[in-house]
């Protein structure tokens, strides 16, 4: 190789080098956007939050009104579980805090991890939910047979968009055992 | 722009010549028997692709599974859009680089000639590796070119690891390619070859070059994070984990939508050669189609999750994507615009490469407003998935690259061998492939309106005649392809001899050098006035 092509070489390779860090850099990226702006149904997953009751905005004479809240359960790849929601859906008052739980059982006769990944839609209303308490901020392992009653509890933002009035919380139970 | 052209009379032949046997063409580093190489690797995956192509369109021939399990249907979806993508377009680009841009620009070869070496020597390892996978234990690889996660990670078969490392290959070669041809044009041009009297070719492959190098490093990114989700426990891609299928898709498509630039802008560039020279007027609006060309690649970054309206994108995103994607048909009009004004009152001739560069310009403009038909979000949510978008890509890929990489070596082909090809086999070839790839691909789009899903072996019954016709023109278009093998062999063979300048209304450089030209294009530069 010549003198010549050694600097544009050089850039090159080093541009070859920046975009591959780039692509894994575009992961937090990724996560830090939605997790900001609320998109793709991602919440932000802080906690502990405190809870103080609030009814009104300050630009919003609405005292309350009510958010249709459908609870979805799902199980990952057929994971042998009784997986339930205590509600199928709730009227929620944005600004109440509401209590709900769920119900699951181990049908199988080994101890098994799950971890609970929640979603949300319309994505655009995930920044608005908060949780003060719910059993998807940590797995829990279950014995053979064994079944437990998983709290939740949490409020909608008296922001929450005045044009949703119905919304959906998914939770996907996932085997994590071997995770 | 004017060539001086004494400079033949100083090569000397006999000591700069070609080895013999197969080392030649294994330790070779001139750029002529390298980019020989390319064209016939790609020529051969364009068979093997082909071939899939043929079997599926044979599956498809009526309704019901006549020939395959679905599961084997999904391998063969699979790898002929890897081996057609990875194969067939882009080393035949490749080839195309290696021959023309040193002759094109006045250099003696290709700057850094061993990694080009290295770079062609990847390829066969990497589709050894991939079609290897066929003859394994257990499926080949069947999620689509795609490789969403997580069809391609928990769900992924064993051998996808080897498709893995197939796709680390492929982008080590691209990429050393791709920064071979950048040192090349900024580096080896001939004095006075200023980069605006380069011959558009040359531009669109720098441009080209400059997108390899930003978006195969995030290919080989993220199929990586596959390979981590694979074997080492990680959770880029699985929701269990706490990472986002969906994630894949923007990484794959922040790859994937420059890629199919990747795969028509040396296509631009071949029609900008063409089209002039056939139509003796000077290419229309040079600058404009340099402006053009890179507004294109620019804009190709902004554009990847209209890929993805359905996967639940909120409003605003969708509307963002939508109207940059149709700001593309922008500079992609500048560009359909200034060959058809290159043609108008043009003494125009169709030759063999006229006649694929004219087809080009009329199917390549119906594949783009398709595309704009797809760009709009309220109406993608119908077409998404469909065989619409199946006639859409074909539309763009096939009368786009494919028919462009045709038109360039009936163009040049009698400059490499000597030979003039003959004009009646070539124009028989043409009517076939053009007539033929509208029978295939035309009915499509009817198909897919009506709502035919893709990657599916078998279909409802209303679909069976429009799948009939596309699969009688696919048997045909396949065939032809026969043809021109059978004319690019007679050619190299034998034939008329070639003047050096080939064509009456060429211009450039290569047309300067002898036909066929010598080993070393250029050892000393011309000048370029």
């Amino acid at each position: 190789m010549t003198n010549l092509h050694k600097p544009l070489l050089i850039k090159l390779l080093a541009l070859t080098f920046f975009m591959f860090a780039f692509s894994f850099a575009l992961i937090p990226l990724y996560n830090v956007f939605c997790k900001v702006t609320g998109l793709n149904g991602k919440m932000d997953e802080r906690h502990p939050l405190t809870y103080t009751p609030r009814y009104k905005t300050a630009n919003s004479d609405i005292p309350s009104r009510l958010v249709t809240v459908e609870f979805v359960v799902n199980l990952n790849q057929q994971l042998p579980f009784l997986f339930q929601a205590e509600h199928t859906a709730l009227q929620v008052i944005p600004g109440e805090l509401t209590i709900s739980s769920y119900y699951v059982k181990n049908l199988t006769n080994k101890k098994i991890i799950i971890q609970a990944i929640p979603s949300i839609s319309p994505g655009i209303v995930a920044k608005y939910l908060k949780k003060l308490e719910c059993f998807c901020f940590g797995k829990q392992a279950l014995k053979p047979g064994e079944e437990m009653r998983l709290p939740l509890r949490f409020w909608l933002e008296p922001e929450f968009p005045h044009d949703v009035h119905r919304m959906t919380l998914s939770y996907t139970l996932f085997d994590v055992t071997e995770l | 722009m004017s060539y001086a052209t004494h400079l033949q009379s100083t090569h000397d032949e006999h000591a700069h010549g070609p080895a013999h046997g197969i080392t030649r063409w294994i330790f070779t580093t001139n750029h002529k028997d390298i980019g020989t190489l390319y064209l016939w690797f790609s020529f051969s995956m364009f068979l093997i692709g082909g071939a899939m192509a043929m079997l599926i369109r044979a599956e498809l021939f009526k309704p019901g599974l006549q020939f395959f399990e679905p599961g084997f249907f999904n391998q063969l979806t699979t790898m002929h859009g890897l081996i057609m993508i990875f194969g067939a377009v882009m080393p035949g680009f490749v080839g195309l680089a290696n021959w023309m841009i040193p002759m094109m620009i006045g250099a003696p070869d290709m700057a850094l000639p061993r990694m080009n070496n290295w770079s062609f020597w990847l390829l066969p390892f990497a589709f050894t590796l991939l079609l290897g996978t066929i003859f394994m234990k257990g499926p080949a690889p069947d999620f689509g070119w795609t490789a969403y996660a997580p069809l391609s990670t928990i769900y992924g078969p064993k051998s996808t690891d080897f498709f893995i490392f197939s796709i680390h290959l492929m982008g080590l070669s691209s990429i050393m390619g791709a920064i071979n041809i950048i040192a090349t044009i900024l580096n080896l041009r001939a004095p006075g070859m200023t980069l605006m009297k380069m011959p558009i070719f040359v531009w669109t492959w720098l441009i080209t070059a400059f997108l390899l190098i930003a978006v195969m490093p995030v290919l080989a990114g993220v199929v990586t994070m596959m390979l981590m989700d694979r074997n080492f426990g990680t959770s880029f891609f699985n929701a269990a984990g706490g990472g986002d299928p969906v994630l894949y898709q923007h990484v794959f498509w922040f790859f994937g939508h420059p890629e199919v630039y990747i795969m028509i802008l040396p296509s631009f560039g071949i029609m900008s050669e063409i089209i002039p020279t056939f139509s003796r007027k000077k290419l229309f609006g040079y600058t404009s189609m340099v402006y053009a060309t890179s507004s294109i690649a620019l804009l190709s970054f902004l554009v990847w999750a209209h890929h993805m309206f359905t996967t639940g994108i909120p409003l605003v995103g969708e509307i963002f994507f939508m109207f940059v994607t149709m700001l593309i048909a922008v500079p992609t009009g500048v560009k359909i615009f200034n060959w058809v004004a290159t043609m108008f009152r043009g003494a125009l001739s169709f030759e063999t490469p006229m006649l694929f560069a004219t087809a080009f310009l009329v199917l390549f403009t119906m594949g783009g407003f398709s595309g704009l038909m797809l760009a709009m979000v309220p109406a993608d949510y119908q077409y998404h998935d469909t065989y619409f978008v199946v006639a859409h890509f074909h539309y763009v890929l096939v009368p786009g690259a494919i028919f462009g990489i045709i038109a360039a070596i009936y163009y040049w082909l009698p400059k490499w061998t000597g030979h003039l090809y003959s004009e009646t086999l070539g124009k028989i070839h043409f009517w076939l492939s053009a007539i033929s790839i509208n029978v295939l691909f035309f009915p499509m789009h009817f198909l897919g309106l009506a709502g035919m899903p893709r990657r599916i072996p078998d279909y409802a019954l209303e679909f069976a005649d429009f799948n009939r016709i596309a699969s009688i023109g696919g048997f045909v278009f396949g065939a032809s392809q026969f043809l021109f093998l059978y004319i690019v062999i007679k050619t190299i063979r034998g034939g008329e001899k070639a003047p050096d300048k080939v064509w009456e209304g060429a211009h450039g450089l290569e047309w300067t050098l002898s036909s066929p030209p010598p080993y070393h294009s250029f050892s000393a530069p011309p000048k370029v006035h």
